[in-house]
């Protein structure tokens, strides 16, 4: 479960009568946007975005929440901003409403005290408290098979969320946002064109559109995920997989990323930091200066804790000149072929390296 | 944890709005590849441990009936427990394109050993671009 920040804006929940409320809504996005590419809005009044990244840039998630904060004042100091982070957009919205910031190992702890009401569902909402289930808490402490044969999969799905262990809740996004948006910027700026999953395509997609939603009854909404091309600049920014039915899926490279790691692109790409290790010959430690220099010959490699393997052949560094934040940053990438064969991708940051993908 | 490499997809020439991953299946994953099975032609599957022989049965004979292709993806043979109508490995791969900081990995050659039953019984060896300079999959003939 990726950790979002959640941008929420209270009094922009409706269109507005001359879709006044949208417009600013429009705007709001449009400068969380400029600080991170792959803001998603999610319904009016509404858009995250994974923290994972800029919080590694700007050094936490505070910084991020204050960059937000600043850029959105600017924009429009009279509407009403609410920013939370925490995994998962269910918890992530309801962390944007108190304005907190929630750790994974916090989130169970978190959404305990939330009443029934806020997974809106108004059945369980009136059969729970009767109960004597008033909070999450206390409807997560029943059993998953329990709650399946009484009040079927979409409770049980809520009795997921609830425990926190699924992020995603069906309702949570309006399909008609990202259409919606692009009325109003339409004329100015045609986006290219997006076929949905579906998209008249014919007979095949539709079969297997209905295997995956079967799917995302039963085991949750994140189960079945869908590959979004953005075309940014690393293998884990250009492409990521997003819950099947949460966007149309666009496959676009007109964008011009500088700094784009050259093709082809690793097939395996790690979730999680795994940290490196890279000495040359003498055994000491390759850095990269800030002119973007490696400060010696790689000559062997650990990965995560691994023993130590030969680098063979290497190519990079490739620094990345990002103005994101404007905060100065020292970011490069290098591949490595080492023995026995294998070709890793790593990126050097903040005097560290971590190993980001794959060549498999 | 790992996310398969959906930019490297694309390079491939996949269509990303053709194919749904379901990365952690988690203990439901028969069930999970059997509800695929119903809705896609074809259905990969990576094995992270050792398949049960009637999950495995249920499972070609499923595929079968639908005819659906079903790839079986495992670090070592003995994973899968049924003969496969082909069996593919590879080994002896390695990138060309990097050095000593110049260039980048651009290519990859591999050798290919394909075996099976009915009319794939001998066994056919080859190396091959996996992918090539041009992003395909060719045949090494050097």
């Amino acid at each position: 479960m990726d950790r979002l920040v959640a941008v929420g804006c209270p009094d922009l929940t409706d269109e507005g009568a001359r879709g006044e409320q949208l417009r600013t809504f429009a705007k709001v996005v449009e400068a969380v946007g400029e600080l991170c590419p792959w803001v998603e809005p999610i319904r009016l009044g509404l858009a995250v975005f994974p923290v994972r990244g800029p919080s590694r840039l700007l050094g936490g998630d505070d910084a991020v929440v204050s960059a937000v904060a600043n850029a959105l004042a600017q924009v429009d100091p009279s509407v009403v901003i609410e920013i939370g982070v925490a995994p998962g957009l269910f918890a992530a919205q309801l962390a944007a409403r108190r304005g907190l910031l929630i750790s994974a190992e916090a989130l169970p702890e978190f959404l305990a005290p939330w009443p029934i009401s806020v997974l809106a569902r108004p059945e369980l909402a009136s059969v729970l408290p009767r109960l004597g289930l008033r909070t999450l808490g206390q409807f997560a402490e029943l059993h998953h098979r329990e709650v399946f044969s009484r009040f079927g999969a979409d409770a049980a799905m809520c009795l997921q969320v609830a425990k926190g262990e699924v992020g995603e809740l069906s309702g949570l996004r309006d399909p008609s946002i990202g259409r919606r948006l692009r009325s109003l910027t339409a004329s100015a700026s045609p986006l290219p064109s997006q076929t949905t999953f579906l998209g008249g395509m014919g007979l095949a997609d539709e079969r297997l559109a209905v295997a995956a939603r079967r799917l995302q009854a039963q085991l949750g909404p994140e189960s079945v995920m869908v590959g979004y091309d953005h075309g940014g600049r690393s293998p884990l920014d250009q492409a990521s997989l997003v819950p099947f039915g949460s966007r149309p899926v666009v496959t676009s490279h007109e964008a011009p990323w500088p700094g784009r790691l050259p093709s082809p692109s690793p097939m395996t790409v790690f979730t999680d930091a795994r940290a490196a290790q890279v000495f040359d010959g003498e055994g000491d430690q390759v850095l990269i200066d800030d002119a973007g220099l490696l400060s010696a010959e790689p000559a062997r490699c650990t990965v995560n804790g691994g023993s130590e393997r030969r680098v063979i052949n290497w190519a990079g560094p490739w620094p990345l000149l990002e103005a994101w934040w404007e905060a100065p940053r020292h970011r490069a990438r290098l591949q490595l072929l080492l023995t026995p064969a294998t070709a890793i991708l790593l990126v050097f940051e903040a005097g560290s390296w971590w190993l980001e993908a794959v060549y498999d | 944890m790992a996310d398969p490499g959906v930019a490297g997809m694309v390079g491939l020439g996949i269509d990303l709005r053709r194919v749904v991953f379901v990365p952690t299946p988690g203990t439901a994953w028969p069930s999970v590849v059997g509800e695929l099975i119903d809705g896609a032609d074809m259905v990969l599957v990576r094995c992270e441990q050792q398949i049960a022989h009637p999950i495995a049965r249920n499972l070609v004979a499923k595929a079968r009936d639908r005819q659906v292709t079903l790839v079986i993806v495992t670090s070592t043979p003995e994973q899968w427990p049924l003969p496969s109508d082909v069996e593919l490995s590879i080994s002896g791969a390695t990138w060309s394109g990097a050095d000593g900081g110049y260039g980048h990995f651009v290519s990859r050659r591999a050798t290919v050993s394909a075996s099976g039953r009915r009319g794939a019984v001998r066994e056919h060896v080859a190396a091959l671009w996996l992918p090539s300079s041009d992003g395909d999959v060719a045949v090494a003939t050097r």
